[in-house]
């Protein structure tokens, strides 16, 4: 019986834990996404930094460039995404 | 360490002024080192093919600045490489006709020519005179620390309100913080150091002066004073203020419009200033306003 009681407490907590983080983890793939823009945004003709800048840091970038080539992959529902990230629907 | 910039306008006499304040200072017993930034390099030009009476403490360099910006675009192809594995067939050098035609890239070769002789030259020499290209480049020259700085500091911003949020996300999810090391943070904050130890040397008016040459005509000193706003807007001042080719009969020049303070007047040679001996009997004529 406690080892039940142990289990269900671990489940429905790391349940509530992920529910808190959501919110956060979308916060943080936005600022990930933004962060990229501004560094790689010349590519596609957006104001950025002095290219020396860029350069420098593009050998770091490789995470952050493939989680923009997957938001691409959203880009046509934006609207599907933020209504999931907020349980809307 | 002393550093001097030495622009103005095209055609003034900055590689004269540079040659002859770089002899002036090194017969009172400095290690100079003279270096032209500019693309179309004419030093070796000015002095001629005698260049054995030059002082012994004084270094001439003219360096190549493509060669620096090659090196720079080898060093980045590796580094992508090295990271991004499956980019075998990368080449930058392949397309550096077209690279170093990117904006920024040019005024970034200057950069790098100038961190080479800070780095190497620092050690060896009491002076260092850079001899600068024309008024354009020179002001993106000057304005890439700054400009840079102000970038660096917004993404280190983002960047750490990222690492912060992953922080409470880690605690909230794994009881604890899991900090880890940010590659990108890191790269920031190095760039961050070494643009801002830049833009300090910059604005030390003990350290470094800025020598603004412009010839007596409205054309010249018009140029100079938007040069003296441009460095005044990133908190550079002119230190040292050369009007060359001057002549006593001269129609009236507002010229403290441009630099309040001593004005040094080179006058006007006599007959061409090329070669080590003429340049060494025209300083016996202004070496005062040159030290």
């Amino acid at each position: 019986m406690k080892k039940w009681f142990k289990k269900q407490y671990q489940l429905w907590g790391e349940f509530f834990r992920s529910r808190a983080t959501s919110n956060l983890e979308w916060e943080v793939a936005e600022l990930e996404n933004i962060f990229t823009l501004l560094t790689t945004g010349f590519i596609i003709g957006l104001p950025s930094p002095p290219i020396p800048v860029a350069l420098d840091l593009l050998p770091e970038m490789e995470t952050n460039l493939i989680l923009m080539l997957q938001r691409i992959e959203t880009a046509h529902g934006p609207l599907s995404q933020l209504f999931s990230s907020f349980d809307v629907g | 360490m002393e550093y001097y910039f030495v622009l103005g306008k095209g055609g003034v006499g900055k590689s004269t002024i540079s040659i002859l304040k770089a002899i002036a200072l090194s017969q009172q017993g400095k290690k100079v080192s003279l270096i032209s930034l500019d693309h179309a390099h004419n030093l070796f030009d000015i002095l001629g093919p005698n260049k054995g009476s030059l002082p012994r403490t004084l270094k001439i360099f003219e360096p190549d600045i493509e060669k620096f910006i090659k090196h720079y675009l080898q060093s980045s192809e590796q580094l992508l490489q090295k990271n991004y594995r499956y980019l075998t067939a990368l080449n930058l050098e392949h397309h550096f006709k077209i690279l170093k035609q990117a904006p920024g890239l040019e005024e970034y070769g200057l950069l790098l020519a100038f961190r080479h002789f800070w780095e190497n030259r620092a050690r060896k020499s009491e002076v260092l005179i850079f001899d600068m290209p024309p008024t354009a480049i020179a002001l993106k020259f000057f304005s890439l620390p700054f400009v840079s700085l102000v970038w660096i500091e917004q993404l280190l911003k983002i960047r750490t309100e990222i690492l912060q949020k992953k922080e409470i996300i880690s605690k909230i999810k794994f009881g604890k913080a899991e900090i880890e090391t940010d590659a990108i943070k890191k790269n920031l904050e190095q760039q961050l150091i070494f643009y801002q130890t830049m833009a300090q040397l910059l604005k030390s008016k003990h350290q470094c002066k800025i020598v603004l040459v412009a010839n007596p005509d409205s054309v010249s000193l018009a140029e100079s004073n938007r040069i003296k706003q441009r460095l005044f807007d990133l908190g550079i001042e002119i230190g040292e203020f050369y009007l060359n080719k001057y002549q006593k009969k001269m129609p009236g020049l507002n010229v403290s419009r441009v630099f309040k303070g001593n004005v040094r007047k080179i006058p006007q040679a006599a007959g061409g200033l090329v070669g080590v001996e003429a340049l060494s009997l025209f300083l016996n004529e202004c070496s005062a306003e040159l030290i």
